[in-house]
């Protein structure tokens, strides 16, 4: 076996400063080692007329270090065997070709060469940059790194397609199952459907969040958008997570992101533990029939879950210095105003008033 | 109170991002807070237009509010106990700050917590139900 020195892209961002490459960036590196070999099979097609049998099976890329400078996986083409004994020129012309596509700004035209079915390569290659990540593939270049982004990204594969691929976090109501064809619709917080596939390790957990308003799921995967970033479609699942009373929970959760001074300057904001506490004890104690209120802020740094009707205000405020529950009432359809404090264990005879204060 | 006004005279509020849950506002954009020193913020509609009061508010203050909603002088006065009054903004600093149309609704002669929610979630009911008077854009 024969190596030689490919390529030693870098790999850009604050997830590559420790000198490490995540997983997840080598199934881009295996992408484009696709890409290569698909490319130069291409290219001896167009010189040769045929491809000599095993072209593929003696070459390959191998990380052989990763060097310093963000994360530099340096690539070595490794030849199999006496059959291959130099690196075939088309190997070569592949990799500038890549290069010369990847170095294309917005506006340019694409190398004439590169054929239009490769472009999808690209659904891949990259697919684990996060925004403000970028693959500088000739990082030494004095003139052009030659960098691939998100964006850019983006543009190759719609280059010539009407849908890219990408990876994706969405949370919803799991809609329906279809258990033969192992494909699924969901919709999502943002009211869009969205089908996706899985495989059986996902099925149980699933199966359990169907039709069920209050366990949401989260899918980890890769999906589908149109030209309009429009999720269409989710190809695979990669990871899977519960979410119950994800409306309420991920209201409260939204509060974590205040800080002090969030109202007009003033405006204290709740402490992070009390918030994670609340949380937990909404997956707990919120009743399965109660419909989910409003979560906002107090001044003073409480919580306040409040149910809205043309008529009726119910607030429930978490007090958390004075350790208590307030609910607070007004009902102006029947004039009244109901005022309770609860202590702040207490969750269940107050849902159980609101829910009762509801149906007036 | 300005001897102007009538119980259909309308009063602008502005509300803060955090304090709207699908589009209608939190009873908590309509009590007075504690910076409030029992006096809840408003604009006279009769001196400023609801997008004028909300363009002030952010551009002028810098403050963030996504859109204006109001109340009515009969709704703040059907209440009992709260009163509207005139007191324009005069910022010597920075007259662009200047607030003619500014006005609170007091709730001073409301002594307890509960009493306060109560109106609060009045004048909330009352200006959802009017709806959004001007919504920014973003």
């Amino acid at each position: 076996m024969t190596q030689e020195p490919f390529i030693q892209p870098r790999f850009v961002g604050p997830r590559f400063e420790g000198h490490t490459l995540p997983l997840s960036a080598a199934k881009d590196l295996a992408a484009y080692e696709e890409l290569v070999l698909e490319l130069a099979r291409h290219l001896v097609r167009q010189k040769h007329g045929r491809v000599k049998k095993g072209f593929a099976q003696v070459f390959s890329l191998h990380i052989e270090r990763i060097d310093d400078g963000s994360a530099k996986p340096a690539l070595v083409a490794m030849m199999l065997g006496a059959l291959l004994p130099d690196l075939p020129p088309e190997i070569v012309e592949a990799k500038d070709l890549i290069n010369s596509v990847i170095a294309t700004e917005a506006g340019q035209t694409f190398p004439a060469a590169f054929p239009k079915d490769c472009y999808s390569y690209f659904n891949r290659i990259g697919r684990s940059l996060e925004e403000g990540e970028s693959i500088e593939w000739l990082p030494d270049s004095l003139t052009n790194k030659t960098v691939l982004t998100p964006v850019k990204r983006k543009r190759l594969v719609l280059a010539h397609r009407e849908t890219y691929e990408a990876e994706v976090n969405v949370a919803g109501l799991v809609e329906s199952l279809d258990t033969k064809r192992r494909t699924g619709t969901l919709s999502s917080l943002e009211n869009e459907t969205v089908t996706f596939a899985f495989d059986d390790p996902f099925f149980s957990d699933l199966k359990e969040a169907l039709g069920n308003r209050r366990l949401d799921v989260s899918l980890k995967g890769i999906g589908v958008f149109d030209v309009n970033d429009r999720l269409t479609a989710i190809t695979a699942i990669e990871q899977l997570e519960l979410l119950p009373h994800l409306k309420l929970v991920g209201g409260i959760e939204a509060l974590l992101e205040l800080e002090d001074g969030w109202l007009e300057g003033g405006g204290k904001a709740p402490d992070p533990e009390r918030l994670t506490g609340l949380m937990n004890e909404m997956i707990r104690a919120f009743p399965a029939d109660l419909e989910y209120p409003a979560v906002v802020p107090t001044e003073d740094g409480n919580v306040v879950f409040e149910w809205i009707r043309s008529e009726t205000r119910i607030e429930l405020e978490v007090n958390f210095e004075g350790k208590q529950l307030e609910l607070y009432a007004t009902n102006l359809k029947t004039n009244q105003f109901v005022e309770e404090t609860y202590p702040q264990d207490g969750w269940a005879d107050a849902f159980d008033k609101v829910s009762t204060l509801l149906l007036a | 109170m300005n001897a102007e006004w009538s119980c259909e005279s309308l009063f602008y509020r502005q509300v803060h991002p955090t304090w709207l849950a699908d589009g209608v506002p939190s009873s908590q954009a309509f009590g007075p807070t504690p910076k409030d020193t029992d006096k809840l913020s408003v604009d006279d509609a009769s001196l400023v237009s609801a997008e004028g009061s909300w363009r002030h508010f952010t551009e002028k203050l810098g403050l963030q509010s996504v859109g204006t909603w109001a109340v009515s002088l009969g709704e703040v006065e059907e209440t009992s106990d709260l009163t509207v009054t005139a007191s324009p903004k005069v910022v010597a600093e920075d007259p662009a700050k200047d607030n003619p149309a500014h006005c609170g609704v007091d709730f001073s002669k409301v002594s307890s917590k509960g009493q306060k929610k109560r109106k609060a979630q009045h004048l909330a009911i009352k200006a959802t139900a009017r709806g959004c008077l001007y919504q920014s854009a973003g």
